[in-house]
């Protein structure tokens, strides 16, 4: 625990220059956070600061159309300080809530592909907000930029990320309130066929079920996504499946030979200077499940011993 | 630059397309912007430069579209550079673009009346804010789009001729000869590309005057849409990262990088900072992890001054006034190399380091057609590079130093 608030104190350090130094040049600062509390509480301490050193703050929230450029540009529309080229920050927030899914059929794009498309459109589009953007994404979008808005992403000033300081009981509700909701979600796409948003449900139950502790059920549910995108073709979905699966499977061993399915193969790599990968070591529980294991196994193959040589 | 002047320069009337391509971050919008600069210089020439992304929306690009473009981006190049279009031509011109943007037509019409009458009191700031409306509405306004494309999709001969009118008005009006530029096509999905570069790459030939498009480099890799595309040009200029060694260099102990793109790496970087904040061989680390892509240079050495800043920031706010003089040292590039070992490892995968220590063992990978060499290759974990007519593939610098402090490859 005190690594990870070592290294977001680091991660706020950066930012907050980053915001002081990048004024008058556009600077698309792109934020990964998965704990939308410890999220808040970094923008509430850089909004303090900023306005210390005569900097403005400016929130945007990204909605069903989700285009940057149209938030920033309806933002100075209004405001003459920015008409002026006053010193200012913008706070974007949203992108967790984007659909992944199409709720109407005849939509050609859900939410967050919607997302990527402007993104990666409209980057020139960008050029006369010479302000520091700070972009908060989750982690899972992150790696999902870098692919589907590749352009963007290469015109990044700074990538961050802070990691999860706690597993609060605020944090719980809001992982088990996200869960019910893809579960409901889950359900029309299956009635309606739409394999793809289906695997999409499944991923991100599998990630709130990964933050409730629920690492079996988040596996399964982690194999299921993969087994969706491996038929459609979505190999870098796949990757991104194997390596959430490796991650829990860091934590828990693998399943007992009885009554459990298969893991998925495991992605060997893991960066060995990477502070995102935590390792746990294997449960009490499933080592003393192994040892029942081999003594079973020992008292079989002497009663065989002792059959054949009667 | 000078492969691309020279190649404007032989155009003729029958073969004045250019198709212009290149990776991420090696400059491609920079040179377009400097060629266009150096043509305008030698007055011959009335050129026109714009981004796609300016006047049309990501899901809206196709081949109707990028030529409304082009005609509303002409008229409007005119009228800021005062170019006196006869009066008739002028108001058939911007009738004819408030009729095809219907819902304003009106307005757009009145305005045009209003504007004419008032051209002695300068009526110009008019037209630029009636143009920019017309470029607004092409943006936003999809239904207006989707009729646009829909009546000039079944009848595109009549707006090359009305792009052509245009054309010959400014010719005329200027004596020069008309060059539009076209920046960003190159950001299009590969599936977008195909539908206008191979199915409707006809009509964007047609207007009668020199046009240069981007495109996306992902279309070399396709090789039906690649020969489709030569099938209509005489070829697809690409631009090349910058390259330090040769194929046969690249691996030996004593390889010595190329003085002269080192050199121009150099200037870059003296244009942005002074020499007294980086030692020279920092700075040469620093210039060869870049890989021969300026935009990760600018990258690199950005993120070192950001270090730096902080650095001095933390020294202000404990009061820490009598420390050593803060430039970017050994400790600030490992740092900033090692953040960027991260980003880059992140979405990586077995399959992904296999793929690539077999690029970084045969210079090129088993498949260039594979789906995961090319997301590696565009999103810069490999690069491309010539040796004459030799094309071979090495891993981003970073990418092999990331492999080489996990074991996979040796160092050296």
């Amino acid at each position: 625990m005190d690594d990870a608030k070592r290294h977001n104190e680091e991660m706020y350090d950066r930012l907050i220059s980053l915001i002081e130094n990048s004024q008058g040049r556009l600077a698309p600062i792109v934020v990964a956070c998965d704990d939308l509390r410890l999220r808040d509480r970094m923008i509430g301490r850089y909004e303090t600061e900023a306005r210390q050193a005569k900097i403005r703050p400016y929130r945007i929230v990204l909605g069903k159309e989700p285009s940057l450029r149209s938030g920033l540009a309806k933002l100075k529309e209004q405001d003459e300080y920015l008409q002026n080229d006053g010193e200012a920050v913008f706070t974007v927030t949203g992108a967790e809530l984007l659909l992944r899914v199409k709720l109407n059929p005849q939509e050609k794009q859900s939410e967050i592909e919607k997302f990527f498309g402007y993104l990666q459109w409209s980057r020139e589009g960008l050029r006369e907000f010479r302000y520091p953007i700070v972009l908060w994404v989750t982690a899972p979008i992150l790696r999902e930029m870098k692919l589907r808005a590749a352009d963007f992403w290469s015109w990044r000033k700074a990538e961050l990320r802070f990691l999860d300081e706690s597993n609060d009981v605020y944090l719980v509700g809001q992982h088990q309130r996200a869960f019910e909701s893809y579960q409901q979600s889950l359900e029309i796409r299956r009635k309606i066929g739409d394999q793809s948003g289906e695997a999409d449900l499944l991923l991100m139950m599998a990630d709130s079920l990964a933050k409730l502790n629920h690492t079996w059920e988040a596996l399964q549910h982690y194999q299921q996504a993969r087994q969706i995108y491996q038929e459609l073709g979505l190999d870098f979905k796949v990757e991104e499946c194997d390596i959430a699966i490796y991650n829990l499977e860091a934590i828990i061993p693998d399943p007992p030979i009885l009554g459990v399915p298969k893991s998925a193969t495991r992605p060997n790599y893991v960066p060995s200077e990477s502070r995102h990968y935590v390792r746990s070591k294997p449960r009490r529980h499933d080592r003393q499940k192994i040892l029942l294991l081999c003594f079973v196994l020992g008292i079989a193959i002497a009663l065989l011993i002792w059959f054949l040589t009667r | 630059m000078d492969e691309l002047e020279q190649a404007i320069e032989d155009c003729t009337n029958q073969d004045n397309k250019l198709i212009f391509t290149g990776h991420r971050g090696c400059g491609k919008s920079t040179l377009l912007a400097e060629l266009s600069f150096r043509l305008v210089e030698t007055q011959r020439y009335f050129v026109v430069m714009f981004s796609i992304s300016d006047t049309v929306d990501e899901s809206a690009v196709d081949h109707v579209n990028i030529l409304f473009s082009m005609a509303i981006q002409l008229l409007e190049a005119a009228e800021q550079r005062n170019v006196k279009l006869k009066p008739g031509i002028k108001n058939e011109l911007y009738r004819w673009l408030g009729k095809h943007t219907k819902t304003e037509s009106d307005s757009a019409e009145a305005t045009i009346e209003v504007n004419t009458e008032a051209g002695a009191k300068g009526g110009i700031p008019g037209f630029l804010e009636f143009l920019a409306k017309i470029k607004s509405i092409l943006k936003v306004n999809s239904v207006i789009r989707e009729e646009i494309t829909i009546e000039f999709a079944r009848k595109i001969s009549d707006l090359i001729a009305q792009i052509n009118l245009i054309q010959s008005a400014i010719e005329n009006a200027t004596g020069q000869e008309v060059l539009v530029i076209i920046d960003d096509l190159d950001k299009l999905s590969l599936s977008d590309a195909e539908t206008i570069f191979t199915k409707n790459i006809q009509p964007l030939l047609a207007p009668s005057f020199r046009v240069v498009y981007t495109i996306p480099v992902a279309i070399l890799r396709e090789v039906s849409m690649k020969r489709n595309v030569e099938a209509y040009v005489k070829k697809i200029h690409t631009m090349r990262v910058g390259k330090f060694f040769t194929k046969a260099m690249v691996r030996s102990s004593d390889r010595i990088p190329d003085p002269e793109m080192l050199s121009f790496f150099d200037q870059v970087l003296e244009k942005r900072f002074p020499k007294s904040l980086i030692d020279p061989v920092i700075q040469q680390e620093m210039i060869l992890k870049s890989g021969g892509v300026l935009r990760e240079l600018i990258r690199i050495a950005d993120s070192c001054c950001d270090l730096c800043m902080q650095q001095i920031r933390r020294q202000s706010r404990l009061e820490k006034f009598d420390q050593p003089f803060v430039k970017i040292d050994q400790a600030v590039l490992t740092s900033v190399l090692s953040d960027l070992q991260i980003s880059y490892a992140q979405p990586l995968g077995q399959s992904d380091f296999d793929t690539l220590i077999g690029i970084y063992q045969e210079f090129r990978p088993k498949d260039t057609e594979n789906q995961r060499f090319r997301d590696l290759l565009h999103g810069l974990y490999v690069l491309e590079y010539r040796d004459s007519a030799v094309q071979w593939y090495d891993l981003n610098p970073i990418v092999k130093d990331l492999l080489i402090q996990e074991g996979l490859l040796d160092d050296g």
